[in-house]
């Protein structure tokens, strides 16, 4: 009963280790003719699609078979391999790289990975299958390896026939006196085959990083420029033959330094400097040939060793022709004439007219002016004209003014708000007087 | 009859016995397929379980970093700060770095007008901004504008280990003078990698 019982055992073992066999031998035959490659995960990088320790397989593609999302095998260039998803494909002159990702990863990787023939992409893998086969790699599996091929072999290769059992089943004559030959033979047979098996195992696993990666972002510098200042000008009459332009030195962001000029003449102008305070004196020997006309005198800070300049600032000096009475013009001020504004036209043509009086010409004349760009403006009017009508148009707002021109003196109207907004009708089209 | 049965069992046996030595035969291939023909061999197979930790100034992100921060500069002023880098983690590392920068307004380019710079110092020359500066020399394989590689050659730390980096931003005396009034916002990014021990 025990005979038959441990023999079904071995028998079932055998079998077993059979279908085992011929399955692993397949895999391997499988894996050499269609490029297939195991691979032992060795990191946690694509944890939880692939986790630490697992078996994966690649299978051979090429650049043109990879799409982003695919998990693939790409040598790293320092001779190990890096299995990671891919984020991106770049074309770039040089090739194509891929830009790959680990899932357990925050950031991507930082180097670019060209794909060339080398390129597998995982297909399937074995939680835990890369422990055990690392385990077999390891000496105590590689002793177990070795004792289960050496058994194997033994059963395959063992005589015929047990000896013990039925001398009379011999069916060959002059078996029973070559056994001790034979049995050397198979001996010798076994420990080449154990020899040759253990040197296939006795090979390292390759790493494959799917290696980890970290990124830590600094959020939140801020680098800001100063911007230099324009200084506000003063001008004061000091006699008929002289005006002096005076301002405050700034000095943020840095200290700044100061040039002047007439414009017109490109006179320069010396700066005197007294404490804090910056002036320049304008007298009409200053004003070679504009004599009799307006002029501009532009002052302009910089910052010393750097081509920072600010935004000029300009003062109107006028003289009498003759350069006598030389005088500080002004730019425009409030107080010119009163304005109505009002919504001419017709559908689809509606445009603003502005009406304003004024007891006395100016001596230039009128300028109108406004923002948001009215059509027609600025509009430049005589001296007698207190009308004007814009071309028509919609969707835009702003300001609409008149502005009186004496000389260099402008003196404005109030400012008054605009609306013309979409469309034919003029029930959006709005210009309200002050 | 029974001794047919016998030796028929032993036949099959036999081919069953050889049949089974594929599974040897199958783990050795993956043994020796792991082992990809360009790559270095390592004696035994490590399976790392370990964990890869970056820190910056002792922190896994900074929202907040105000120490490059600087207002109102004018050309020829600079700003520097120290950084430390760690791995605090169990395996060893090489980290890069890099720099992203958003000009306001976008027109006036600042971020291309600033020049970078990274030495090895440890602290920061000159007190406050506008002036302050990093000592020492140029890091081998840093950048030295933003926008791009910080750190570009990979620099190695082992586990456990940190190294200080000073990071210098300078407004050259030659910028444009339509560069006053800009501004940019500057993220500075480290990535570590994990390498083989």
């Amino acid at each position: 009963m025990t005979r038959p019982a441990l023999g079904r055992l071995r028998g079932a073992a055998l079998t077993i280790g059979a279908v085992l066999g011929v399955l692993c031998a397949l895999s391997v035959v499988a894996g050499l003719v269609l490029g297939i490659r195991p691979l032992v995960v060795q990191t946690g990088s694509m944890s939880p699609t692939i986790d630490a320790g697992a078996l994966a397989w690649g299978r051979h593609v090429s650049a043109d078979d990879l799409a982003v999302g695919d998990v693939v095998m790409v040598p790293k260039g320092d001779g190990d391999r890096v299995t990671h998803r891919i984020v991106a494909i770049k074309e770039t002159n040089t090739g194509t790289f891929v830009q790959l990702k680990g899932d357990a990863n925050p950031a991507v990787d930082a180097q670019l990975y060209p794909v060339g023939d080398d390129v597998y992409r995982v297909f399937a893998d074995v939680p835990y299958g890369g422990r055990v086969v690392a385990w077999f790699s390891g000496p105590i599996g590689l002793f177990l390896l070795g004792m289960y091929a050496m058994g194997m072999l033994f059963v395959a290769l063992r005589p015929r026939r047990d000896d013990g059992d039925s001398p009379s089943d011999g069916d060959d004559p002059s078996q029973g006196a070559g056994d001790g030959r034979r049995g050397k033979r198979a001996a010798r047979r076994l420990a080449a085959t154990s020899v040759a098996a253990f040197g296939v195992l006795v090979s390292t696993v390759a790493p494959s990083w799917a290696t980890w990666n970290d990124t830590v972002s600094l959020l939140g510098t801020s680098l800001s420029t100063g911007s230099l200042t324009t200084p506000t000008l003063t001008c004061v009459r000091d006699n008929a033959s002289q005006v002096t332009i005076t301002w405050t030195a700034a000095t943020s962001p840095a200290a700044h330094d100061y040039t002047a000029a007439v414009v017109q003449n490109s006179q320069a102008l010396p700066v005197l400097t007294s404490g804090a305070q910056r002036s320049v004196v304008v007298t009409p020997a200053l004003l070679a040939g504009t004599l009799g006309t307006t002029v501009t005198v532009r002052v302009t800070g910089s910052l010393p060793g750097t081509s920072w300049v600010a935004a000029d600032a300009t003062q109107l000096v006028t003289t009498a022709s003759g350069g006598s009475n030389i005088d500080c013009g002004s730019t425009a001020s409030a107080g010119g004439p009163p304005v109505t504004c009002s919504v001419v036209g017709s559908n689809g043509d509606w445009k603003i007219k502005l009406d304003w009086t004024s007891s006395s010409n100016p001596t230039t004349g009128f300028v109108v002016r406004s923002t948001g760009a009215v059509p027609g403006t600025p509009a430049t009017l005589g001296p007698t004209l207190r009308t004007w009508t814009s071309t028509g148009f919609e969707s835009r707002t702003g300001q609409i003014w008149v502005v009186a021109v004496n000389g260099a003196v402008e003196t404005e109207s109030s400012r008054i708000s605009y609306s013309f907004g979409n469309g034919q009708g003029n029930g959006n089209k709005l210009c309200p007087s002050p | 009859m029974a001794s047919h049965a016998r030796i028929r069992r032993g036949r099959t046996g036999r081919a069953r016995a050889f049949m089974a030595m594929g599974v040897v035969v199958g783990l050795g291939a993956i043994t020796t397929t792991a082992l990809w023909t360009d790559s270095a061999s390592v004696a035994g197979t490590t399976i790392s379980t370990g964990t890869l930790d970056l820190k910056v100034d002792g922190q896994d992100s900074v929202t907040g970093y105000t120490s490059l921060n600087i207002t109102n500069m004018v050309p020829g002023g600079s700003v520097a700060a120290v950084l430390m880098i760690a791995n605090a983690g169990n395996v060893p590392f090489t980290y890069v770095a890099s720099s992203a920068a958003t000009n306001t307004p976008v027109a006036k380019d600042l971020a291309a007008a600033l020049q970078v710079k990274v030495t090895g110092a440890t602290s920061v020359t000159g007190a406050a901004t506008p002036t302050a500066t990093c000592g020492g020399t140029t890091l081998a394989g840093t950048g030295t504008a933003l926008n791009t590689g910080l750190v570009t050659t990979a620099r190695p730390l082992a586990a456990g280990t940190n190294e200080k980096i000073c990071v210098q931003v300078t407004l050259p005396s030659t910028a444009a003078n339509a560069l006053q009034g800009a501004s940019t916002s500057v993220t500075l990014q480290f990535d570590a990698t994990q390498v083989a021990p």
